[in-house]
């Protein structure tokens, strides 16, 4: 039985030695791509890969991602083993997108060769009928997204351009490119689209975790004809982020529980004019936020005259029967009609001050998803060295990792030949304490970054860390591949010191060809 | 007979407010139910709806829910009689009674600290300073659980926020929980307005410890009012049988805002921790600290253990009475006439705490304030005051501020004289600047002093006096002052190097420090930011007055050294490619002002690489979370604009924001 056919079930026929093992870091800008592949003493190849996106496409961009595509196409003879998609990014996941002709994905236009995948393996955070996800996960992050995006209108485009630059994760809210061909199904958004696209494109994905108590195929895959074990150390369910604490089946509505961020949702909401867009293909309801506004009202409305029924009365010179002449001339006097701009005290006027705390839910739905994260760690049975792709996940996400079959995470870490560092050298996706001061294997562990310092720059984002850098620096005595350094990008070459690295055990190949689509990492064994 | 018609009627000099003793949570516990109430007695001035009165105006807009609440009229009639509204939560116009009364308390306490009325920062307009009469207070403008001091907008706007419905502590599960309502929070935030009208530049992150003294500050004040009410204490002393320093509810700052957010202790804890062993706190845990709130709660710490000690000392006697030498309380209750002597002496000794460490701030350099020397300024202020220290308060304080790893630099020792600040000796010319009588300085200095000290001046006409003579002291400063240096020396480098050791400005262009501002004469700008009367017990117990002088000037300072020497030199035209932070250097002269003689100078050089390079360093440091990766360092960010300024003075920062 050939290890090559579609099964759920893996092969636990022959155990192989495993002779070389390659991973290209492919090369589209702010993003990640990795395809690897192991070769088994046989000559037989597995390939896996993980991920393919982009932030934003430099010009030319996505035409990138489509050469990538092919490259990745015409190299593994359009057939994957095994495709990751570690989170819902756009960085790790536009380019099923932008390439989803060539790849096959468009369901009218499929090209001759589409490309072949036997399975796709996502986190559980991405299985819809998982109850932790129903009930918890997916609630939380509309509803968070639904207070951004109306912190967003009330605030103005302006004042919001932070948020704005930070959403790009999330994707494009226009169609980026015309050469996309069909347009957006009304409602959803991109990336749910992309989602859907993986979900059923090659067959049922397998939804991994790393402690299923019921199906420990979900922790676990050995793969013994290449000599390799992969353990999923994460996403955990007990992540406080992921509501590791909340019992799913609680009093809720819709899993939307009264805190802090619903009743600033339920009030942000009110800025939004067009409700049922906002609310197309969501699982929040009107009445949902109805009823969170109902319940974070401070007072009773007995209490409060609506801002807009006192300027209305100011306005129209009410006698006072509803709301009295002193109560109007207070306003007036001490605030004043939002359409006298220039009265006296209008720069002490507070209309958008609650809408700034959106600044700090943008950030912790972006880490929010970040900790989604698959995180895997593949072992090379015989020689014992382990490769860390750990997605983007965060140090919440880093602090719960576990394995049912691994007892001790350290041994892991000690082990690390290869760590894809988290989120583009992002200072809080790489644990040091307890995470990197941990992987001791100073001779041989070497990192790669995906980072594009030119675009991460012109964002003003601080990718990678200079301290991160430092300590990475320390931990693999030189031994870090950038994907890009040059102001040149990404035409510009990657970077890396090979005299850093053993020539004995490791090879660097770099792309020849002008559009230097990838750089390859070969150990050998 | 006709009652007599012609009587005056005096106005009354105070007014009885009730607001919540502690955050009402704990009205539901029966152990804290009887005491939660509280009536303050405010100073007494006519009000408007709103409350409006001298130095607030109470705005009740609550732009999240779209609402508005109608004002409350504090001086009606009925509500004059009963001490006002009683404390409820589900009443907005009791919430603008509570932060009207601890806010009004609180400028009361500062003013009888300092002994003169204050003022509000003033707003920076078209290159000038606008009066700011009143402070606005927006009880419920957030819904979040936050609160802050906006220095741009003079005004204080409080958050309301569901409470957690796990570890909800005391609060009910899913109820309002409004910030408006904890006295802590209402002077903490009031604190960082006041703190902000006496020294704007305090907001300035020129180091580390910048804005963790303001935090700071804010919490001292917030605690030791706390203490200031006897009544609540003689329920803590008696439930803590007279340690105080067990934890209890006294010093949990902000205590239903921590709980509410489903943490069960208080989000920062005056105590401080204690090494289990030895019982002392860790003097290096300060070197790690940066987060202005966690920096700032170890100074805080090092206060109350201060005045803890001191507290020990005064009630050694009472308890040695109390339990015949044995030094053992009896089981059970302590005896109620103990408990009053105990709370007294709590109230007494935090009352003084509290005043030393308000009257510092008229002994602290102008500009990039560090830890030690608010230490010295709290060291000097109190001699001022009391040149013996009978109750050991200045020794508890430096022993309690060593313990906690605070040290001024350049001092010999850390003995009481040595902490105490120098007045310019080396300086002959500064020295007698304004003495001599021939120019008349004295003069106008009397003059200011007796316009200060006028009763029913309005503060408003203190503001526009105090910005002329400040404009009338630059002039010295800038014109006169260098005649005379030029009448004494002959060579500018002479006089630069007398400064050097006084002033520690520059008051001549130099070649080699182009970076300086320069005015439209083209000498260096130099700006005298304050002039204030500042009070102080001289020999024979009389009270005496100094006139407190703040100048500063400014450099462009620059992240690259390369740049900043390029700068310096003149290579660098600094007008087309300025600063990425401004340098200060400042002094504070506390000047007597009957004989004219400088008591003391506190300065900050102008030209020191040293102070340079650390606010260089601290700018430039690594950035450890995720909104300073997306959204960079916010200090970095005060120095490019207001947009870019943000809230420096929220309860919590971003990332404290907790979810659940």
């Amino acid at each position: 039985m050939s290890c090559h056919e579609k099964e759920k079930k893996l092969c636990h026929e022959k155990e192989n030695k495993l002779v070389e093992l390659k991973v290209r870091m492919y090369r589209p800008g702010l993003g990640d791509c990795f395809l690897l592949t192991f070769k088994n003493d046989e000559g037989n190849l597995y390939r896996m890969l993980i991920d393919f996106g982009v932030l934003m496409p430099t010009t030319g961009g996505a035409d990138r991602m489509r050469t990538i595509a092919e490259d990745i196409l015409s190299t593994t003879g359009s057939h994957i083993d095994t495709l990751v998609a570690t989170h819902e990014h756009w960085d790790h996941i536009s380019g099923f997108r932008y390439a989803r002709k060539i790849l096959g994905l468009h369901p009218d236009e499929i090209p001759e060769q589409p490309l072949q995948v036997d399975r796709v393996w996502l986190a559980w955070t991405e299985n819809l009928e998982d109850p932790q996800v129903k009930e918890i996960i997916a609630p939380n992050l509309e509803a968070r997204s639904l207070a951004i995006n109306a912190a967003m209108v009330g605030m103005g485009v302006e004042r919001s351009t932070r948020i704005q630059e930070l959403l790009r994760f999330d994707g494009p809210d226009e169609e980026p490119d015309e050469l996309l061909g069909a347009r957006k199904k009304s409602g959803g958004t991109w990336l749910s689209q992309i989602m859907e696209d993986l979900r059923s494109g090659w067959g049922t994905p397998e939804y991994l975790e790393p402690s299923s108590e019921s199906q420990p195929a979900k922790s676990v895959k050995e793969i013994p004809e290449f000599g390799i074990k992969i353990y999923v150390l994460g996403p955990s369910r007990k992540m406080r982020q992921l509501g590791g604490e909340q019992d799913p089946s609680s009093e809720t509505t819709h899993g939307l529980r009264l805190n802090q961020m619903t009743a600033f949702m339920a009030a942000a909401f009110n800025q939004i004019e067009d409700t049922q867009t906002a609310l197309a293909d969501m699982r929040i309801s009107q009445s949902d936020i109805n009823q969170l506004s109902r319940l974070s009202q401070p007072f009773d409305r007995s209490r409060a005259i609506t801002i807009e029924e006192l300027e209305k009365a100011c306005q129209e010179e009410d006698t006072g029967e509803e709301i009295s002449t002193e109560v109007q001339s207070f306003y007036k006097e001490h605030y004043g009609l939002s359409k006298d701009k220039d009265s006296k005290d209008d720069w002490r006027r507070i209309d958008y001050d609650w809408l700034r705390i959106s600044e700090s839910l943008a950030l912790q739905y972006v880490s929010h998803v970040n900790n989604t994260s698959l995180v895997l760690a593949i072992e090379l049975t015989e020689s014992g060295k382990v490769l860390l792709f750990p997605g983007d996940a965060e140090f919440e996400s880093w602090e719960t990792w576990e394995n049912r079959e691994v007892k001790d995470l350290q041994d892991l870490f000690r082990r690390t030949v290869l760590y894809k560092v988290g989120h583009h050298g992002s200072i809080n996706a790489t644990l040091i304490e307890g995470g990197l001061d941990k992987m001791t294997n100073v001779d041989e562990l070497t990192a790669m970054i995906p980072v594009d310092k030119v675009r991460a720059h012109r964002n003003e984002w601080n990718f990678p860390a200079p301290s991160l850098y430092e300590e990475l620096e320390k931990r693999t005595q030189g031994r870090i591949i950038l994907n890009c350094e040059d102001s040149e990008c990404p035409t510009c070459e990657s970077s890396y010191d090979m005299d850093k690295f053993d020539e004995k055990d490791v090879t660097i190949i770099e792309d020849e060809s002008s559009d230097k689509l990838w750089l390859d990492y070969i150990l050998k064994l | 007979m006709s009652p007599n018609a012609n009587i005056t009627i005096p106005e009354p000099k105070s007014r009885m407010l009730q607001v919540f003793a502690f955050d009402p949570s704990l009205s539901t516990d029966l152990d804290t139910a009887v005491i939660n109430k509280l009536t303050l007695n405010i100073p007494w001035e006519k009000l408007e709806s709103g409350p409006v009165g001298e130095y607030l105006e109470v705005v009740d807009i609550d732009p999240p829910s779209g609402n508005f609440y109608p004002p409350v009229d504090l001086d009606h009639p009925h509500l004059l009689v009963q001490d006002g509204l009683s404390p409820s939560e589900g009443t907005p116009q009791f919430h603008q009674q509570m932060v009207y009364a601890v806010t009004s308390k609180t400028i009361q306490n500062f003013e009888l600290a300092l002994g003169r009325r204050v003022l509000w920062s003033p707003r920076k307009q078209n290159g000038g300073e606008e009066f700011v009469q009143r402070l606005r207070v927006y009880p419920h403008a957030l819904r979040q659980a936050n609160a802050y001091y906006s220095p741009h907008k003079k005004a204080i706007l409080f958050g309301y926020f569901p409470a957690s419905k796990q570890n909800a502590g005391r609060n009910l599960p899913g109820g309002i929980v409004f910030t408006c309502l904890s006295q802590d929070i209402i002077t903490h935030e009031t604190t960082h307005a006041l703190l902000d009208g006496l020294h704007p530049y305090f907001a300035e992150p020129s180091n580390v410890d910048v804005l963790a003294l303001h935090e700071a500050f804010a919490d001292i004040v917030a605690l030791f009012q706390h203490f200031s009410h006897s009544e609540v204490l003689k329920h803590q002393i008696a439930r803590t049988r007279g340690n105080l320093s067990s934890e209890n509810l006294l010093a949990q700052l902000a205590q239903q805002f921590g709980q509410a957010l489903g943490k069960r202790r208080a989000l920062r804890s005056a105590i401080g921790e204690k090494d289990p062993e030895t019982g002392l706190p860790d003097p290096s845990k300060i070197q790690n600290t940066r987060e202005p709130h966690q920096r700032g709660s170890i100074l805080v710490a090092a206060v109350f253990d201060a005045f803890l000690t001191v507290y020990k000392n005064r009630s050694e006697d009472l308890l040695r009475i109390a339990t015949s030498g044995t030094g053992e309380l009896p089981e059970g209750a302590i005896h109620p006439d103990l408990v009053n002597r105990l709370a007294t002496e709590a109230a007494k000794t935090s009352q003084r705490i509290l005043n030393m460490c308000v009257r510092a701030l008229d002994y602290c350099p102008p500009v990039d304030i560090t830890f030690g020397e608010y230490l010295r300024a709290i060291i000097t202020a109190d001699y001022d005051l009391c040149p013996d220290d009978r109750d050991g308060y200045r020794i508890a304080m430096i022993e309690s501020f060593r313990l906690h790893g605070i040290y001024p630099s350049n001092v010999r020792s850390l003995s009481e004289e040595s902490l105490l600040w120098l007045a310019p000796d080396n300086d002959h010319v500064l020295t007698n600047f304004f003495k001599s009588n021939q120019f008349s300085r004295l003069e106008e200095i009397h003059k200011f002093e007796r316009y200060q000290k006028r009763r029913g001046e309005t503060r408003k006409n203190i503001f526009r006096f105090n910005q002329a003579f400040r404009s009338t002291v630059r002039k010295w400063m800038t014109d006169e002052l260098i005649e005379a240096y030029q009448k004494e020396f002959d060579r500018e480098s002479d006089i630069e190097a007398v400064i050097q050791d006084s002033l520690r400005l520059t008051l001549f262009s130099k070649d080699d420090m182009q970076s300086v501002y320069i005015d439209d004469q083209g000498r260096p700008e130099l700006e005298v930011n304050s002039a204030r009367l500042a009070y102080r017990v001289g020999p024979g117990g009389r009270t005496m007055t100094d006139l407190v002088v703040e100048v500063n000037q400014r450099r462009h300072g620059y992240l690259d050294p390369n740049r900043q020497a390029k700068a310096d030199n003149g290579t660098l035209d600094v007008d087309k490619y300025p600063g990425d932070f401004t340098f200060r250097g400042g002094a504070t002269m506390l000047i007597d002002v009957e004989t004219g003689d400088i008591r003391y100078i506190i300065a900050k050089n102008i030209d020191s690489d040293r102070r340079l390079n650390e606010q260089r360093k601290y700018l430039g440091s690594p950035a450890t979370s995720l909104r300073y990766t997306y959204f960079g360092d916010p200090n970095v960010n005060y120095f490019h604009g207001v947009e870019g300024q943000g809230e420096p003075f929220a309860l919590l920062h971003g990332d404290d924001l907790e979810e659940d």
